[in-house]
């Protein structure tokens, strides 16, 4: 497995398979090593983004009308039945099948990872407006290179504005980092190497409202929520 | 063009049907043409082009603008999905109604008014595709805009298959190099 730990190895297969030269058996073996290698995940994300601008060459071609009218179709249907495709959904945590699967999988899980995890560095905050009560909770682990915020009190955007959420450098002569946007439900994104190590370097996380849609580098009115960013256990 | 792709999908994360209506009507001309390419028949190519918007419609808030724009977020959506089909099918559908072939619409010197309005990004994954031997970047687009195995670039480009692998190898190695 350490082969796939060198950047020479892996960005070369990365590069393969985003750009589908890598096929059969490869292509099913390199998804697999995806799945637990997460920074292979992240390299592989880079490259298709990078490729898929080459889509911007290709000429137009109009579909038939009834594309969008299915389209149309199912988001009416998905309103109309939220309930029933819920219970549908969660019956299959009913069967026997799922629960061996489960049971399988907790057991691959615990005996294959707990000693690797267990030394990987994580993150947590708090944030808050200034002497008021936690308003959204921050975790960043690098076992799954994942930034997860979720609310912890009800959050009102102005009217025309969106949340910007930052991460704000112990060197105040560093850029501050955006980590992306952030709906009432929270944020929940993937880390690439570099927000990464944005987030060691982390003196503090912070919520600012920007005008929505808009391309800020910094926060241009303060931040209304914010905390320190501390080391904690991985989530 | 794309700063109203990006306005118009981050809408959509607020359910707004018709921000949603808008970037189909504006961004599923390229997105089918991307389809078609990889499964050669319209009513496959539909078929992922329903899957992929209803995707875009429920992972919207998945995007996110700092890091690249929603014209290529959602062609790496309808991409993915594409090869996804490609592979449960058993083989590739004949081409019976439009042969696609190809890639004279991503070569730059052809079209010059096009590539002003193309990002500097692209510019510069072109110019490193550039930096290749026509062999090579031929069959790194081949591979890119219909998903070709190496044996079907083999039967496509009448060459041994050793010689096809060894091009791509090349190509990609040249072109890791570039991009970094």
């Amino acid at each position: 497995m350490k082969r796939y730990q060198n950047p020479d190895v892996y960005e070369r297969l990365a590069l393969e398979y985003s750009l589908g030269t890598m096929h059969g058996y490869a292509r099913k073996r390199f998804e697999r090593l995806m799945q637990q290698h997460p920074f292979l995940q992240v390299v592989v994300e880079e490259y298709d983004h990078k490729f898929a601008e080459l889509a911007t060459y290709l000429p137009e071609e109009k579909p038939s009308n009834q594309v969008w009218k299915n389209i149309e179709a199912q988001l009416d249907a998905e309103e109309a039945m939220p309930h029933q495709s819920k219970s549908r959904w969660w019956h299959i945590f009913t069967t026997k099948s799922f629960i061996a699967a489960t049971a399988s999988f907790v057991l691959l899980v615990s005996l294959v990872f707990v000693n690797v995890t267990q030394n990987l560095p994580a993150y947590s905050c708090n944030l808050a407006a200034q002497n008021a009560e936690i308003m959204f909770t921050a975790s960043a682990s690098k076992e799954n290179m994942k930034l997860k915020v979720l609310p912890a009190g009800k959050i009102e955007v102005p009217e025309g504005k969106q949340m910007y959420f930052w991460c704000i450098p112990k060197d105040t002569t560093e850029p501050i980092m955006s980590l992306g946007m952030l709906t009432k439900t929270g944020l929940q994104m993937k880390l690439t190497p570099k927000n990464w190590k944005g987030i060691e370097e982390a003196h503090m996380f912070g919520i600012s409202f920007e005008v929505k849609g808009s391309k800020v580098t910094k926060p241009t009115k303060g931040l209304i929520y914010k905390g320190n960013v501390k080391p904690s256990k991985p989530t | 063009m794309e700063d109203n792709y990006n306005e118009l999908l981050l809408r959509c994360v607020d359910k707004d049907r018709k921000a949603f209506q808008e970037l189909y009507k504006a961004c599923s001309p390229k997105l089918y043409s991307l389809a078609l390419r990889f499964l050669k028949q319209s009513g496959l190519a539909e078929e992922i082009l329903q899957e992929s918007f209803l995707k875009i419609w429920n992972s919207a808030h998945l995007y996110d603008p700092h890091k690249g724009k929603a014209m290529t977020w959602m062609a790496t959506i309808t991409r993915n999905k594409s090869l996804d089909k490609l592979r449960t099918l058993k083989a590739r559908p004949q081409e019976i109604e439009t042969v696609y072939e190809g890639t004279d619409f991503a070569s730059v010197e052809l079209e010059p008014e096009d590539f002003t309005a193309i990002d500097q990004d692209v510019g510069g994954l072109m110019k490193c595709l550039d930096e290749l031997q026509p062999e090579q970047k031929e069959c790194i687009l081949l591979s890119y805009y219909y998903g070709h195995t190496h044996q079907e670039l083999a039967v496509k480009l009448n060459r041994p298959l050793g010689t096809i692998k060894a091009w791509i190898r090349r190509g990609l190695e040249k072109l890791r190099v570039c991009l970094q």
